[in-house]
């Protein structure tokens, strides 16, 4: 027995589960789930077009662990330059473990010329970018 | 002298005139100073940029060491004019006029 007004609810679930199963099915290796690995990359909102496909080859990112840094944070631990003004926005990257090149992670130095950056943040480096689709955001950062 | 090979990266982004810009294709530095800090090989570079196609054709480049992982990885600053380029004793603080702001990897002819 359906209730009345039911059937779209009823659609939008077998739409959920049908997306779901495919994503699985693309997930899954002989039955074993793929690990993902998850990064955040600082910046600004406005540069949201040039990670359409993913981020570019050479980028940096650092570790997604914690609450994400405010703009002053980001600018001292990642020795920013800033000279954009402090980053205003970061960005989620998630890849699959093992598939996409990283290298790290590494410390970042000290750079007295980037307001006294005393860096000690962690950067991983992508030499040939991320996949499209691995990247979302802008989201704003905390005050 | 040395020539170095600079290879910028997209890093957290290239900045000019306030806004993030196209990553700059690679160049080749005639390496003017090479200071080694704290016994780590080139910790801070600094030298002109020779590719005369380069956006940077002649600019000053100061090389900062950024990550000492593999590869070791720099922030890059172009100077505008050669009366912008740093004082002789590079530990002395930098306050002069930035044109550009980056990241590169290297790579040091044989």
């Amino acid at each position: 027995m359906r209730v009345p007004g039911s059937e779209g609810i009823l659609a939008a679930i077998g739409e959920i589960a049908t997306k779901a199963s495919a994503w699985l099915s693309v997930l899954s290796l002989s039955g074993d789930t793929v690990q993902q690995d998850y990064y955040r990359h600082y910046g600004y909102a406005a540069d949201a077009p040039n990670f359409a496909k993913g981020l570019l080859p050479g980028s940096f990112a650092t570790t997604a662990n914690g609450p994400p840094l405010t703009g002053l944070q980001a600018q001292q631990q990642l020795a920013l330059p800033a000279r954009s003004g402090l980053p205003n926005a970061y960005y989620n990257v998630t890849v699959p473990r093992g598939l996409v090149p990283v290298e790290g992670p590494t410390p970042v130095e000290p750079e007295p010329d980037y307001n006294n950056a005393p860096g000690g943040g962690i950067q991983y480096r992508f030499p040939e970018g991320t996949p499209p689709g691995s990247v979302t955001g802008p989201y704003p950062l905390p005050p | 002298m040395n020539t170095i090979h600079v290879k910028p990266d997209y890093g957290f982004g290239w900045q000019q005139d306030g806004g993030t810009i196209d990553t700059p294709l690679p160049f080749t530095l005639l390496v003017e100073m090479n200071e080694n800090v704290i016994g780590e090989q080139n910790s801070r570079i600094f030298g002109t940029i020779l590719e005369k196609s380069h956006r940077y054709a002649g600019k000053k480049a100061l090389l900062s060491i950024r990550t000492r992982g593999q590869p070791p990885t720099y922030n890059v600053m172009i100077y505008e004019k050669s009366s912008d380029v740093p004082p002789a004793d590079l530990l002395e603080k930098i306050s002069l006029p930035i044109l550009a702001t980056g990241y590169a990897v290297i790579s040091i002819a044989p």
